[in-house]
C-alpha cells in the first residue's frame, strides 16, 4: 500500500486561532493519510491499525476490536477458528468461538434432511463389524443359469437378468427367467448367480426360503414350488412340494418354455 | 454434448471361503460429467471357468484359487449338498 503524501508542517496552533486554508488543507491530507495508510512513527514503523479503503478492510496487526458507549469498553468476539483435522471434511460445534472437525459426526437435533434433488447418503461396502451400523446399500442387476442333476435347462438370454437391493447384509431379489431349451433335465434344480453369496452362520439361520414359482411345467408336477438358499452358496435351490412327501427334486419339470419366476430376500455373507 | 458409456469392473472382492465377488459398473458421461452408474453382480467359486471375465478377474481368481482352497471348496460344497440331500 502506497503511503499517501502531504507537504509542509502545520504551525503551533493557539485557542481560538482560526487556521489559514494552507494549514487546513495540510491537517486535512495528515488525517485523510493517517485513516488511509496507517501513522507512521518516527521509526517508520507501522501502527496496529489500518483502515485500507483501496482493499475495503481493516487490519489490524495485533490486540482486538473494543467497542465503547462513553463509559463501558466492550471487546469484540475472536473470529471462528477451525480445529482437528481438515482432512475429514465434516464440521460440527465445538464451542462458541469454534468449529470442529470429526471423522465420526453426532448429529443431536430431531431432523436430518437431505434436500438436493439426486442426492442422498451412500453407503457402498464400508464392511463394518459393528451390528448396528447400516454400512451398505446397492442396487443392481443378476443374471440367472439353470444348473440341473442330469441333463440341462438353459435360460433364454433376452429374460435371464435378474434386479436386487442389497441392503446391509440383507439381498433383496427378484426376477422372471424364461427357458429357452431343456435336454432331458432332472434330478437337482438349480438357479444359479445370485448377486452375492448367502452367509454362512451357524445351525442353518442364514437359509431363507425365497418365494418361487414355475410356469409353464410339464404335467408331471404336483405341487407348489419352493426356493431354498445354501449356506456359502450363490444358487437358489428349487424343489417341488408335494403335500407331506419329502420335497421332490423339480429339474425333471421344466420344458421349454417354462419360467422360473422368484422373489423374496436372503441374507448375505457381509 | 458427448454422451459415452463405459463398462468396467469396479469391483473385485476375495471372500472368506475363495468365492470371488465381482461388481461391474456401466457408466453413462457427458462431457466428464458422470451422468448415471448401474451395477451388475455375479460371483464367481473356486475352480469356476473364467473363460470371458476380465483379466483383473481372471488374475485375481489364478492367485486366489491354488490347488489347496479348490479342493477345501469343493469338499465343503459336498459337505452342503450332503447335509440338503438328507433333509437337513
Amino acid at each position: 500500500m502506497a503511503q499517501q503524501t502531504f507537504s509542509g508542517v502545520p504551525g503551533e496552533f493557539t485557542a481560538g486561532e482560526v487556521l489559514s486554508s494552507s494549514d487546513q488543507n495540510l491537517l486535512r491530507d495528515f488525517l485523510i493519510a493517517t485513516i488511509k495508510e496507517g501513522m507512521t512513527g518516527d521509526t517508520g514503523e507501522i501502527l496496529p491499525m489500518i483502515m485500507d479503503l483501496t482493499n475495503n478492510r481493516i487490519v489490524l496487526d495485533s490486540g482486538g476490536l473494543e467497542f465503547s458507549d462513553g463509559s463501558t469498553q466492550t471487546v469484540a468476539a475472536a473470529g471462528m477458528t477451525w480445529s482437528g483435522s481438515t482432512a475429514n471434511g465434516i464440521g460440527t460445534y465445538g464451542s462458541s468461538s469454534s468449529i470442529v472437525a470429526e471423522s465420526t459426526a453426532t448429529y443431536n437435533g430431531t431432523t436430518l434432511q437431505l434436500t438436493t434433488s439426486g442426492g442422498g447418503l451412500k453407503l457402498d461396502g464400508l464392511n463394518s463389524s459393528d451390528v448396528n451400523t447400516l454400512d451398505d446399500y446397492e442396487e443392481g442387476t443378476w443374471q440367472a443359469t439353470c444348473e440341473t442333476g442330469s441333463g440341462s435347462i438353459t435360460v433364454n438370454t433376452s429374460y435371464d437378468d435378474g434386479a436386487y437391493v442389497k441392503i446391509g447384509r440383507a439381498v433383496f431379489i427378484s426376477g422372471s427367467f424364461a427357458i429357452s431349451a431343456i435336454s432331458s433335465p432332472s434330478g437337482t434344480l438349480k438357479l444359479l448367480g445370485l448377486p452375492f453369496p448367502v452367509g454362512d452362520l451357524s445351525v442353518n439361520a442364514e437359509r431363507s426360503i425365497i418365494n418361487t414359482s414355475l410356469f409353464f411345467t410339464n404335467g408331471n408336477m404336483n405341487g407348489p414350488a419352493q426356493g431354498q438358499t445354501a449356506a456359502g452358496q450363490s444358487y437358489i435351490a428349487i424343489d417341488n412340494l408335494n403335500g407331506r412327501a419329502a420335497r421332490q427334486e423339480a429339474a425333471a419339470f421344466i420344458d421349454t418354455g417354462s419360467s422360473i419366476n422368484v422373489g423374496g430376500w436372503y441374507y448375505a455373507n457381509a | 454434448m458427448a454422451l459415452t458409456k463405459t463398462v468396467e469392473v469396479d469391483r473385485i472382492e476375495v471372500l472368506q471361503l475363495g468365492q470371488l465377488q465381482v461388481r461391474t459398473a456401466t457408466i453413462v458421461v457427458d462431457d466428464g460429467a458422470e451422468l448415471a452408474r448401474s451395477f451388475h453382480r455375479q460371483v464367481l467359486n473356486p475352480g469356476d471357468d473364467t473363460t470371458g471375465q476380465s483379466d483383473r478377474v481372471a488374475a485375481v481368481a489364478a492367485a486366489t484359487w491354488t490347488d489347496a482352497v479348490v479342493a477345501d471348496w469343493n469338499a465343503w460344497v459336498a459337505e452342503q449338498e450332503a447335509a440338503r440331500a438328507a433333509g437337513q
